[in-house]
């Protein structure tokens, strides 16, 4: 895969009465075409700046930003606003136009470039309100849609011009758990159909968890993590991933040493990937060892598509050595916790 | 009441009225020309707008408040020279609209700008997103944005004008004010005073309710 959106020590500093105020050092991403990217952050982490610099709503301090091959930093305002309508942005709070309908809204783009007649405009229109479900609402104003409705059309208006890669600004932060399961999976679907790179900043790693490829995790304008979602969502390196991770499961290392203080054995995470995670490898190392186990904590889920289980187990009996062999030999990752 | 009434001349007032209409609608139509633009000026100009040029703005902005400062009635005499220039006469209809124009184009250009500031920020960077030029911003999504509120603006601005008309009576500048200042505060007749004030009240009335209307068409919010 190619890299289709790539930053080169990207640093970027705000004046705030004449004091510079960094925002983002030293940023190195690399996206691949296709893929969805996410980057995740608490508030004040610097995500929304290192959004809009993908499209030069912010200007960096230093360093460069390439998109589909070029270096936006030596374009000009008209190709530079050509560059723009190759990147559809989506927001936290929809940003519509109120005076203008929804087919209005999402037609909006395509007079701006001013290189579609209107019978064109007109189509593309209806077809995108079709993509995103929203056939039947063509005439109504932003104030008559929910939350939900309204990012819909936010989407519709970002791919008019069909673009390469759709910027997700904290996309669904403002709708409920129930819409935002509902959007993730139109930003799912079009990423699949169109084949459209996504970039999304959230501060949720279920939206993560749920939608991206690779993550990077963002903590006081550095990149602290960076790589697949499911390295890092299974074994984050760093402490702020590790924070977003035990957030998001609602349970981390100290509380589980805590809560099992009482029970006896080996305490041992063991994390299952892919297809293991559903193949009965506890029971057939019990028959083949000598050991028993029980499970303390646990969670069998999916990143994206992929099935993992982590468990922490306790393990007891005389090979207890031989069953986490066993277990290594199976590609099953194991931690001892105590 | 019949004897009172044959005693106000009422072909005076008929052509009065109109000739406070005709000022009232001159002088909005040129304040809208070139107030309008004045105002979005103002605004892509001011602090981290898309436009921002602090001493253009700042210079503009001390203009805009000096003419809004000096009391209309200071500019009605000072302008006099200025629009004998301008359109050949300080005198009648004509003559009055150079100085209404100069107090109330500054006013209304303030309010544009208070009504632009008052779309979302998130606005501007949408239609930017899209590759939009600044022209394209303006006037496909600022100002439809501001619209209803461009539109109370229209509606002040149109009021504040109509006291004016008035007092540009005093300068020769004929109308309902003029007349009811030398009926009614020269010649002390009162009813004459009481009918143009009357028509004066419900020309506002008019004026206010017909701008809320058009508000109210154009909020989509």
């Amino acid at each position: 895969m190619s890299s289709l959106l790539a930053f080169h020590n990207v640093s970027k500093s705000y004046r705030v009465n004449d004091a510079l105020v960094p925002a983002l050092h030293d940023i190195n991403l690399s996206v691949s075409q296709g893929e969805i990217y996410g980057v995740i952050g608490h508030s004040g982490a610097g995500k929304s700046t290192l959004i809009r610099l993908i499209n030069l709503l912010e200007r960096p301090t230093s360093g460069s930003i390439w998109v589909d091959g070029q270096n936006l930093m030596e374009l000009n305002d008209q190709a530079l606003r050509d560059m723009r309508r190759k990147i559809g942005m989506i927001f936290q709070h929809f940003n519509l136009l109120s005076s203008k309908t929804v087919a209005q809204n999402i037609a909006f783009p395509l007079e701006i470039a001013k290189c579609y007649t209107a019978d064109e405009i007109k189509r593309r229109v209806g077809a995108l309100m079709d993509r995103v479900g929203l056939g039947d609402q063509a005439h109504k104003y932003p104030a008559q849609l929910s939350g939900g409705q309204k990012q819909r059309v936010g989407i519709a208006r970002a791919l008019a011009n069909e673009p390469r890669v759709l910027l997700c600004d904290e996309a669904t932060s403002a709708l409920d758990p129930q819409t935002t399961q509902s959007v993730l999976r139109l930003l799912n679907e079009i990423n699949v159909d169109l084949k459209l790179t996504i970039v999304l900043i959230t501060h949720e790693m279920n939206v993560i968890r749920s939608l991206c490829d690779h993550v990077a995790v963002l903590d006081g304008g550095r990149v602290m993590e960076e790589g697949k979602v499911s390295d890092v969502f299974l074994h984050p390196q760093h402490e702020t991933s590790r924070r977003f991770v035990y957030e998001s499961e609602a349970w981390d290392e100290s509380t589980i040493a805590a809560a099992f203080a009482h029970v006896k054995g080996k305490l041992v995470r063991l994390t299952f990937r892919g297809d293991k995670t559903y193949e009965p490898v506890l029971s057939s190392a019990m028959r083949e060892h000598d050991i028993e186990f029980y499970i303390v904590s646990g969670r069998i889920d999916k990143i994206k598509n992929v099935p993992y289980g982590q468990l922490v187990i306790s393990l007891n009996g005389k090979q207890i050595d031989e069953a986490l062999a066993y277990f290594r030999a199976r590609e099953i990752r194991v931690e001892e916790m105590r | 009441m019949t004897a009172i009434l044959l005693n106000i001349p009422w072909a005076e007032i008929g052509e009065a009225t109109l000739d406070t209409l005709l000022m009232l609608s001159l002088s909005l139509a040129a304040t809208v020309i070139i107030g309008l633009p004045l105002g979005v000026m103002l605004f892509l100009t001011g602090k981290r707008q898309l436009l921002e040029q602090p001493i253009f703005y700042k210079v503009t902005s001390f203009v805009v408040n000096l003419l809004r400062s000096v009391p209309f009635i200071i500019l009605l005499i000072v302008m006099m020279p200025l629009t004998e220039i301008l359109i050949g006469t300080s005198l009648g209809v004509r003559g009055s609209i150079p100085p209404l124009v100069v107090g109330a184009a500054p006013f209304f250009a303030r309010l544009v700008e208070t009504a632009l500031r008052e779309v979302d920020r998130g606005i501007i960077e949408a239609t930017q997103s899209m590759g939009a030029t600044t022209r394209q911003i303006v006037l496909g999504a600022l100002i439809p944005e501001a619209l209803p509120g461009i539109i109370a603006g229209v509606t002040v601005t149109a009021i504040a004008l109509v006291s004016y008309t008035a007092m540009s009576g005093v300068v020769g500048g004929g109308g309902l004010g003029d007349l009811s200042v030398r009926y009614g505060y020269h010649r002390h007749q009162n009813d004459v005073m009481v009918v143009t004030v009357f028509l004066l009240v419900v020309l506002v009335q008019l004026l206010q309710m017909f701008g809320d209307r058009l508000v109210l068409k154009f909020s989509r919010r």
